[in-house]
């Protein structure tokens, strides 16, 4: 089918709902593989279809004006679970701002939950099930006979769509496609490359060399979603993506994931790419993920001799009756092994191919398991560990999961019968896994990814405690953000007034830290809390969770933040904040605890003249980062931002913190300037009024250091007048701006 | 100041070698003094890290992370 080239735009979202510790990622609309292969289908076709593409944090508001920018008669939304709710709240405001524009969700939520979806959105028009390339043509060539008038649009005869007509929700029959089709090689060469095609502008993409899995793992939808079936590209047209990759993107040669759901699948075909990689002079790093029981020492060598950097096996469980329950090597209905030989096998080739993967130098060799898993006992994960452990100098890190039950897999529909609890939340779309016994009990092996990434996202939320302002939100001078993106919650309960302001004012996927008056505050209200973040539909699904506790024997300052996530991963999981004050570190410094997990308060006026002198002092030795980067590390400090040269947050105001009774503030001790629920630009109204009222009593016009003073608004607990001759006196705005800049890096070299 | 013995030079250098790590900082220093600050300066970091050959990337490998 081709259509006549069209005026119709049609643009494709992908909302930001990253779980990553590295936060700098965490705010942008990329192109996803999926739309990018829809998106080049349909150009090819002589449609205008584009991505939307932003790079850097957006509140919901603004994305909608920015998307309608592009005039669109159809969005097209890529939905996950883990982005579901962004989706639901953009698909709302762009219905409300044009009711003409036509909504279409695809990608895996979509595709298993599509009826729920429709009843959830009364916003959303069409979902598309399964592979979106033939049905979403399908769809615009109706549209564009039908003027792009939804209601008169003949959808009956597309396939593979649940759609909404009147009162009324229709499934369409499934996107069938005859099999002598499918498994013709080079079957999805019918679809062009991103890469080729011009659209994909970095390599991060990863590629796809083959779509499906013919397994029968029950936790997993991948093979349900391809029907069991393996479509391919063919050999020529991925040695054209990669080369145009390298020759693109290199040198130097960017790693290029092969997102394939386990690449040697059809194991022949993986050593005809080996071997056209080899014979192309590819020079390309290249990951991808495996399976023991479809590989050989002999592909392994291939693989290495093809450049790939890093290999992953997927191993799920050591234990042989547990394989056998998740159907990772025989189904868990057959009758045939009942002694789990095969299994046995397969755990014997995970041990053999990870040795001989390291061996061979493949430089990064890793693997995943699950805990949890159905019928598996506390001691059988253990054994799972165990065995990871015994292979810890062959394996980079391991991926340590816990199972979680997804609706469209197998398991969904006799999970109890496992033991497994499932807690539905209102939307029907998210689900919570309960457990027969508690997982945080299982010890982690030694180089578990969640060690790292934990202790990554810690400092990470320590640096956002500190105010450490990166200007995410892209605007340099403050007052014109029309949103935040970081918010402290110090209160144990989030309701619905919170998170509706939050959709108004708060960026997609901006983080939120919360910290619960203790343990068991954290223990009654967090699930609850999530469920009100999904129920009422929150713009960022980052909610990392603290509780309060006392120190033993009492600190200075008694107090460290623990992370909930201890509870719930293990107490390997990550570090707790240690609040301290600020003059007790400066006179104590190496007093044994970690100055990266340390947050420094002034609390008395000790504490701020300790950190000016503390300031002084680096000003004196010199302020460059090659200097700083060579002392000792520093803590952190919460109040730094007084004393930069940089606009503090009580004026960029990225980071506001809500006690318990509602307030905002910019920092732990400033005065409150508002409430939730307040409209922001009131919010910075007011601040702006309280900035020149302040600047008029301090007589700042006047002030030799006004070019360089942080101006804060909130001295508290050193006297105004104090603050304003620390400054004139001994400025330290250099030495403070270069902290700064180390905070930043701070969560960044522990995980590289 | 010594709050202890680390220091970001120390981990930087541990990871990614002496050499490569004077270069990235120098670099990262002078940019910084040019006015770079921020996620620009993160970014910077990165892709000289990349230039030298060494992995930057946020992959894990096609993992998936979930993090409470």
């Amino acid at each position: 089918m081709n259509l006549t080239p069209t005026h119709s735009r049609i643009v494709f979202v992908y909302p930001p709902a990253t779980l990553s510790p590295r936060p700098h990622i965490s705010g942008q609309f990329n192109l996803c593989l999926g739309s990018a292969y829809i998106i080049a289908y349909l150009r090819e076709k002589g449609i205008t279809a584009s991505p939307f593409l932003f790079n850097r944090p957006i509140d919901a508001a603004e994305c909608t004006r920015q998307i309608l920018a592009h005039k669109p008669k159809l969005v097209g939304f890529t939905v996950y679970s883990s982005n579901y709710c962004a989706c639901q709240l953009l698909a709302r405001y762009l219905k409300e701002a044009d009711p003409d524009i036509i909504i279409l969700f695809g990608g895996p939520t979509p595709t298993v939950q599509a009826r729920t979806v429709l009843e959830n959105n009364a916003g959303v028009d069409i979902c598309v099930r399964n592979e979106g390339e033939e049905t979403c043509l399908e769809i615009i060539a109706s549209l564009e006979r039908a003027g792009y008038r939804l209601p008169v649009a003949n959808l009956e005869n597309i396939p593979g769509i649940t759609y909404r007509r009147g009162p009324d929700i229709r499934e369409n029959s499934d996107r069938l496609i005859p099999i002598d089709l499918k498994k013709a090689p080079g079957y999805l060469d019918r679809f062009p490359s991103p890469y080729l095609s011009g659209l994909a502008g970095s390599p991060r993409l990863g590629i796809l060399t083959a779509r499906g899995c013919h397994r029968s793992c029950v936790y997993c939808n991948c093979a349900l979603l391809s029907r069991r079936f393996i479509t391919t590209h063919s050999i020529d047209r991925v040695m054209a993506e990669l080369l145009y990759i390298q020759e693109r993107f290199g040198p130097p040669y960017p790693i290029t994931d092969i997102f394939d759901d386990a690449f040697t699948l059809i194991p022949q075909r993986a050593i005809d790419i080996c071997r056209a990689i080899i014979k192309e002079k590819i020079r390309l790093p290249l990951t991808c993920v495996t399976r023991c029981d479809f590989i050989s020492e002999d592909i392994l060598d291939l693989i290495k001799e093809a450049g790939f950097k890093a290999v992953g096996f997927s191993l799920e469980s050591a234990v042989p009756r547990v394989l056998r329950t998740i159907g990772k090597v025989s189904s868990p209905d057959t009758d045939q092994d009942p002694t789990f030989e095969k299994e046995k096998e397969f755990i014997d080739k995970f041990k053999k191919y990870v040795v001989y993967a390291k061996k061979i130098g493949i430089d990064v060799v890793y693997a995943s398991i699950m805990i949890g898993l159905p019928g598996e006992t506390e001691a059988e994960a253990g054994q799972t560990i165990a065995m990871i452990d015994s292979l810890k100098d062959y394996l980079h890190f391991y991926a340590h999961n816990q199972f979680q039950v997804y609706p469209g897999t197998p398991i969904f529909a006799n999970h109890e019968k496992y033991g497994l609890k499932l807690l539905a939340f209102q939307n029907r779309i998210h689900f919570k896994t309960l457990y027969p016994y508690d997982l945080s009990r299982i010890k982690l092996g030694d180089n578990a990814n969640l060690i790292g990434d934990s202790q990554a996202q810690d400092q990470t939320n320590i640096k956002t405690l500190a105010l450490a302002i990166t200007r995410k939100n892209g605007h340099a001078n403050t007052q014109e953000a029309p949103f935040f993106g970081q918010l402290i919650l110090e209160n144990d309960h989030i309701g619905p007034g919170l998170v509706r302001w939050l959709q108004r004012y708060f960026a997609i996927n901006g983080h939120i830290i919360q910290v619960y008056s203790n343990l068991a505050a954290a223990r009654k209200f967090h699930l609850e809390n999530e469920q009100a973040l999904s129920q009422y539909i929150s713009p960022t699904y980052y909610h990392a969770a603290y509780y309060r506790t006392p120190l033993d024997p009492p600190a200075p300052y008694p107090q460290t933040l623990t992370p909930f996530r201890f509870h719930v991963l293990g107490p390997q999981c990550g570090f707790s904040i240690l609040l301290t004050q600020t003059r007790a570190k400066l006179d104590n410094r190496d007093d044994g605890k970690d100055p990266w997990q340390t947050l420094c308060i002034d609390r008395n006026p000790d504490d701020t003249r300790a950190l000016h002198q503390f300031l002084v002092e680096i000003e004196s030795r010199g302020t460059s980062l090659t200097d700083l980067f060579a002392a000792p590390m520093f803590p952190n400090f919460h109040h730094l931002c007084r004393f930069q040269g940089q606009a503090p947050n009580c004026r960029v105001l990225e980071t506001l913190f809500v006690d318990e009774k509602d307030h905002l503030r910019t920092c732990l001790t400033g005065e409150p300037i508002g409430r939730v629920g307040m409209p922001f630009e009131e919010i910075q109204g007011q601040l702006i009024d309280l900035r020149q009222a302040t600047a008029k009593r301090r007589g700042c016009a006047a002030c030799p250091q006004a070019g360089h003073c942080a101006q804060c608004l909130f001295t508290n607990p050193l006297p105004e007048a104090e603050y304003c001759s620390l400054q004139r006196q001994s400025p330290v705005h250099r030495a403070a701006d270069s902290l700064r800049t180390l905070d930043i890096f701070k969560d960044i070299l522990p995980s590289l | 100041m010594d709050f202890g013995k680390k220091t970001l030079q120390d981990i930087l250098r541990k990871k990614i070698g002496e050499k490569d790590a004077k270069q990235i900082l120098d670099a990262v220093n002078d940019a910084y003094k040019e006015g770079i600050q921020g996620d620009d300066l993160v970014n910077l970091f990165r892709k000289k890290l990349i230039e030298q050959g060494h992995d930057a990337s946020d992959s894990s490998y096609g993992c998936v992370i979930a993090l409470a």
